[in-house]
């Protein structure tokens, strides 16, 4: 029992917890023995609270002093008995939330007695487990699919953006976490909570409204009556936050957290337009100017943003089926297009294709166009001199820009265009190889993004003349531009 | 199981360093010996500044190379953290953080005359300011501040320039996704920066005068950041993760394909740091067990470890003469201010008293 509550706890690291939350105190140790409880406990097994908290022996001796008074003030009878202990398990924890201690329990320390981790041996083995029935279904959440909703009372609205993604870490398991930030009496709370083997994430508030995961709120009397009017620069307004279970001095983070995590990013940063960078995925203690140790010493920064970058990762061609090579987070995934794509690592120099023939290298690359696309300037974000533009239409009528590989290569294509609210916000892109076969199409919103190469898509060209060619098959009443195409 | 060995590694290196330390004690700067003798400290001429945490609000203070005469630079209800110095060694600029919590505080940027030793406030201040770093010739500031900066709060991060008292505030980028972390070219004229991409950061640079045309130095998938260009303006270092790992990158200032610096590791690199001269460049490379100082040298092409990677050291800075190192280390268990000299061949604590020290910077007296 005390190893499947420490596994559940810790993952049997001896832990140094942090103060993640406001009146919830760190937890120390492998059985995360924290405030009260701690002492309580050390004066229990007669050893010191600072032994209680470094000491693995003394730690768990401590915790299974203070599972046992539980025990003996809830008048448990039969300690022989497993599944009796569970109402004490479930007071152990600390957890005031309902379904957040009835998580611990059965998905918890019984569902890790289940598995055998923490049973001793082959008699233990033999042990009847408590039938403790299924745990109540959580719906599911609302911007997440594959999230739980487990809503907290614990936010606001806030109208302005969401510009930044925030990494905690709960310092705490799992259903712990999601019941104190559940409840109104904890007064704080993150949009996402995720799981210690990324098997289950909770969502506790929508990611449009403002959850309170960056400490309490700013008062501008402690500063003196100073700068009070910056109290509308909170990061909670413009981020989301997701908790992590499990402790910041633990030495490494499960791959598949880390693999859920960066799922959930991505997914979070596609729909609200969140540039995936560590500038914009950063963790709580980054939040200072300068931290101890930064980004942290042990979460996996660069595999964890690449992964997202992967997972995220636009176009078609190979990119997105990259979801296999997975198998650890430690590595992190380079690209996926094996050496040729590359980048800047190879030899090949960037080609870019402007609408206008005269700034364009004929040996590298050039844009043909029928007489129905028209020469313009009139709206600016353009690369080079102008644009093409013409109403979209359903006709095969593309402008091909037309580039040539001396090699079979993947090659990344970008595309500009100045953007304005009379432009098509679905324009087909389709990439053709040098043998005239379409390798894929992707497509792009002209109304937004202007004035810069957007990312299109990674396609496998081949040794020749390949082509990009923006389609005018787009939403009718409206006009489709060809402006200029970088292949990389 | 791990802090014990740290712990049992940290009490020999003590010892070794105690007897080394008895029996070479001013001998001077001998190549030999495992630790510097007090006068060969004493000479080195230049001291240190760093962030000291008492456990309230963290300060700067200052020592000399030899552990004497530290002393608070800052003071008050904020936490001030080292940002640059010039390098004339006259003037340091810190980052002041106030508000009761980390939601909404306020980041300044203050100047200390480490003359007087007094630090004074600008009208410099944003929710979120961060790395000031001075011109060569310390006329200008450039730094990252949010749209609160300049009454555009809608901003991320932008580019700022300012004067070398913090006045004259101009703005040198304004980009909806952020431009991050600004360095000046050797010459001054121009500033290089991340920029964030659908790719991830990528290094851009734009002209002081914020006339010219921006330019784009880096296309690669991952995060270019931390630009470091060379005092002597040849190359530019930076960290990409281009290879799904953070790694220290070199490439020539005007044009040409980077490479990595450390051919061989394969853990996380950071913290770039250039000698004065421009020929060695100080890095941390991650390890098993915490992460270790390194130095590659333009002219041999070679790295030399300063330290073990038995524990964390890392944020190296280069003393004025190129001669010496100072990083933070958490040998031992508390972190605290170490030098090294560049070979690798000597290292010892600055600071007698024990304390939470760390982010050293060297300046020049």
């Amino acid at each position: 029992m005390l190893k499947a509550i420490a596994w559940t706890e810790t993952r049997y690291q001896m832990v140094v917890g942090e103060e993640e939350h406001e009146d919830r105190p760190a937890a120390f140790g492998m059985m995360a023995l924290s405030g009260e409880r701690l002492t309580k406990a050390a004066a229990l097994a007669n050893v010191t609270v600072e032994q209680a908290k470094t000491d693995p022996t003394a730690n768990v001796r401590a915790g299974a002093a203070l599972l046992s008074s539980i025990a003996t003030e809830l008048g448990l009878s039969d300690r022989a008995s497993i599944p009796a202990w569970q109402a004490s398990v479930g007071r152990f924890s600390g957890i005031e939330q309902e379904e957040a201690r009835a998580q611990y329990e059965v998905g918890g320390v019984f569902g890790v007695l289940r598995k055998g981790v923490g049973v001793l041996g082959a008699s233990a083995r033999d042990m009847e487990l408590p039938d403790v029935g299924e745990l109540s279904l959580a719906a599911a959440a609302p911007d997440y699919g594959p999230a739980l909703w487990r809503p907290s009372p614990n936010y606001n609205s806030r109208n302005t953006s969401i510009s930044a993604v925030i990494i905690h870490t709960c310092e705490g398991a799992y259903a712990g976490c999601w019941g104190w930030l559940a409840q109104s009496r904890s007064g704080v709370s993150a949009h996402y909570v995720v799981r210690e083997d990324g098997g289950e994430i909770s969502q506790l508030v929508r990611e449009t409204s403002r959850a309170w995961h960056v400490s309490a709120k700013y008062d501008c009397k402690l500063n003196g009556n100073t700068d009070c009017s910056r109290n509308g620069s909170s990061i909670n307004n413009f981020s989301i936050g997701i908790e992590h279970a499990g402790f910041g001095s633990q030495k490494s983070w499960p791959a598949g957290q880390i693999e859920a995590s960066a799922r959930l990013v991505c997914d979070i940063t596609r729909d609200r337009s969140i540039p995936r960078d560590r500038f914009h995925i950063v963790g709580h203690g980054q939040l200072q100017p300068y931290n101890r140790s930064d980004p942290g010493p042990n979460w996996p920064w660069a595999a964890y943003i690449s992964r997202i970058q992967q997972l995220c990762s636009t176009g078609g061609g190979g990119s997105s089926s990259g979801g296999s090579s997975s198998g650890g987070s430690s590595s992190g995934g380079s690209s996926s297009g094996g050496s040729s794509s590359g980048g800047s690592g190879g030899s090949f120099s960037p080609i870019i294709i402007d609408s206008n023939n005269g700034r364009n290298d004929r040996a590298r690359g050039y844009i043909t166009v029928s007489d129905s696309w028209r020469s313009s300037s009139n709206v600016s974000g353009y690369y080079g001199t102008g644009y093409f533009w013409a109403s979209a239409k359903n006709v095969s009528d593309g402008a091909v820009f037309s580039f040539y590989l001396d090699s079979d290569a993947t090659r990344t294509i970008d595309l500009q265009w100045s953007a304005a609210s009379d432009r098509a916000s679905n324009v087909p892109v389709v990439a053709v190889n040098s043998r005239g076969e379409k390798l894929g199409t992707a497509y792009v919103n002209q109304r937004a993004n202007g004035g810069k190469m957007n990312t299109v898509g990674s396609w496998a060209f081949t040794r020749g003349w390949n082509q990009v060619i923006v389609s005018r098959w787009a939403e009718s009443g409206k006009v489709v531009i060809a402006d200029g195409v970088r292949v990389r | 199981m791990s802090a014990d060995v740290s712990r049992l590694r940290a009490a020999l290196f003590a010892g070794l360093a105690l007897s080394a330390a008895s029996a070479t004690a001013d001998a001077g700067p001998s190549r030999l010996s495992r630790t510097m003798g007090a006068v060969e400290r004493a000479n080195i001429s230049a001291s240190l500044v760093y962030v000291r945490d008492d456990g309230g609000r963290k300060q700067v203070f200052t020592i000399a190379a030899d552990g004497s005469g530290e002393r608070a630079l800052t003071s008050g209800a904020a936490d001030h953290y080292p940002a640059d110095v010039t390098r004339d060694g006259a003037t340091l600029a810190v980052i002041g953080a106030r508000g009761a919590t980390e939601a909404d505080h306020v980041e300044s940027l203050e100047l200390v005359d480490l003359g007087t030793r007094r630090a004074r406030p600008t009208s410099i201040s944003a929710s979120r300011l961060r790395n000031p770093t001075f011109s060569p010739d310390g006329t200008r500031i450039a730094l990252e501040a949010d749209g609160t900066l300049d009454g555009q709060p809608k901003a991320f991060r932008d580019v700022f320039v300012t004067d070398a008292s913090g006045g004259h505030v101009r703005r040198l980028t304004h980009d909806p996704r952020g431009s991050f972390e600004p360095a000046f070219t050797s010459d001054g004229a121009a500033i290089v920066f991340a920029a964030s991409d659908d790719d991830g950061a990528e290094l851009q640079r734009v002209d002081v005068a914020g006339e010219g045309p921006r330019a784009r130095l880096t296309h690669a998938k991952g995060d270019d950041f931390s630009a470091r260009p060379s005092p002597d303006g040849r190359r530019l270092a930076f960290v990409s993760a281009r290879t799904g790992v953070d790694r220290v990158w070199l490439r020539d200032m005007t044009a040409g394909e980077p490479r990595l610096v450390a051919s061989r590791g394969a853990g996380e690199e950071r913290d770039p740091s250039w000698s004065r001269d421009g020929t060695k460049l100080a890095f941390t490379q991650r390890t098993a067990k915490g992460a270790r100082v390194v130095v590659w040298d333009a002219g041999t092409d070679q790295i030399t470890a300063l330290t073990d990677g038995a524990s964390t050291d890392e944020t190296p800075s280069f003393s004025p003469d190129g001669q010496y190192v100072a990083y933070a280390s958490g040998q031992g268990g508390a972190r605290d201010v170490w030098i090294s000299r560049v070979d690798g061949s000597a290292r010892v604590k600055v600071a007698r008293a024990a304390a939470d020290r760390w982010r050293p910077l060297w300046i020049a007296r």
